[in-house]
């Protein structure tokens, strides 16, 4: 923690003093999660506008900045905060504050008649009625590229999400963010960035569930 | 050996585990509800598959291949970094 502080504030100071190498320090780190960021809400050629904008309000507000939070959280905050911006501008998407107050409302995981409504055969109700089925074995996917298949399905059933959901994920999972950096990030409490989570990654392996039972079905 | 049901009262049921799942893997379940969560997988397969295809899917997505960025788009930010450096040294020299 003290390490990244630290680290921050040399980059800070550098590019304080018009340093490029900072500057260039800084774009291989977060460039490319910029990019991804603003695609999550703009399209491929906006989301290039989105950078160019940030990283201008980046270099223009450096001199202001104040080392409190991280860099890191700053830059992809400034950067979420173009995107939609642009987005609402090019009515692509609708605020987010609108959806985040549907996305209150109560929502199961898992479709309520896959548990025993009640108690059947000594088992009490709120267990398996129909139980999840395995998934067939595969290379572990740190060793091997995902299939283009199962990208496929992953990709599609995040954009079906809704987009705090989307969101949440996005950061989480695919860049790896912490879960503090994307409260930092979306300015939401860490309580709702975990319901959000669990909402999305409940969804997304639903949706790769139904792929893998699907090829099992035709291989027999 | 007997082979007495065993009792499920009192546990927390297979729904309960699917909603407290994200909050598991997120180390955030207070001891002593962690603790029943741990007991509930260990006597039951199906939750434990559930549990691990979560964490699976979760693999899978940090796994997805991103797309490479143009380089274009790099020397674009390049030259805003320098027009912001030029017009900050004229401003230091009024």
């Amino acid at each position: 923690m003290q390490a990244q502080i630290d680290d921050d504030l040399s980059l800070i100071i550098a590019l304080r003093q018009g340093d490029e190498t900072a500057y260039r320090v800084l774009l291989t780190r977060y460039q490319s999660l910029v990019l991804r960021l603003a695609r999550m809400y703009v399209g491929h050629e906006a989301a290039e506008e989105v950078a160019q904008e940030t990283w201008l309000a980046v270099l223009h507000h450096i001199d202001n900045f104040e080392p409190r939070a991280p860099l890191k959280s700053w830059i992809l905050r400034i950067a979420v905060n173009k995107a939609r911006t642009l987005a609402r501008r090019e009515d692509r998407t609708i605020a987010f504050s609108s959806l985040l107050a549907n996305d209150t409302s109560s929502e199961s995981a898992v479709p309520p008649d896959r548990f025993l409504a009640r108690a059947t055969n000594g088992i009490p109700a709120g267990w398996w009625a129909i139980p999840p089925q395995p998934w067939p074995e595969m290379q572990s996917p740190e060793d091997a590229v995902l299939g283009a298949e199962v990208q496929t399905i992953i990709n599609q059933a995040i954009l079906l999400l809704r987009h705090p959901q989307r969101e949440v994920i996005m950061l989480r999972d695919i860049q790896g963010l912490t879960a503090q950096e994307v409260c930092a990030i979306l300015d939401i409490t860490e309580t709702h960035q975990r319901v959000l989570l669990h909402r999305a990654r409940t969804k997304v392996r639903t949706a790769l569930d139904r792929y893998f039972q699907e090829g099992q079905n035709n291989d027999q | 050996m007997t082979n007495e049901p065993l009792d499920l009262t009192g546990m927390l049921t297979c729904q309960e585990v699917v909603e407290l799942v994200t909050t598991y893997h997120e180390h955030l379940l207070p001891p002593e509800e962690h603790q029943r969560f741990e007991a509930h997988l260990a006597i039951c397969p199906p939750c434990r598959t559930y549990v691990a295809q979560i964490a699976q899917t979760v693999r899978m997505m940090g796994a997805l291949t991103a797309e490479q960025e143009s380089a274009e788009g790099t020397l674009v930010l390049l030259d805003l970094f320098r027009d912001w450096k030029r017009g900050r040294t004229l401003s230091d020299t009024d």
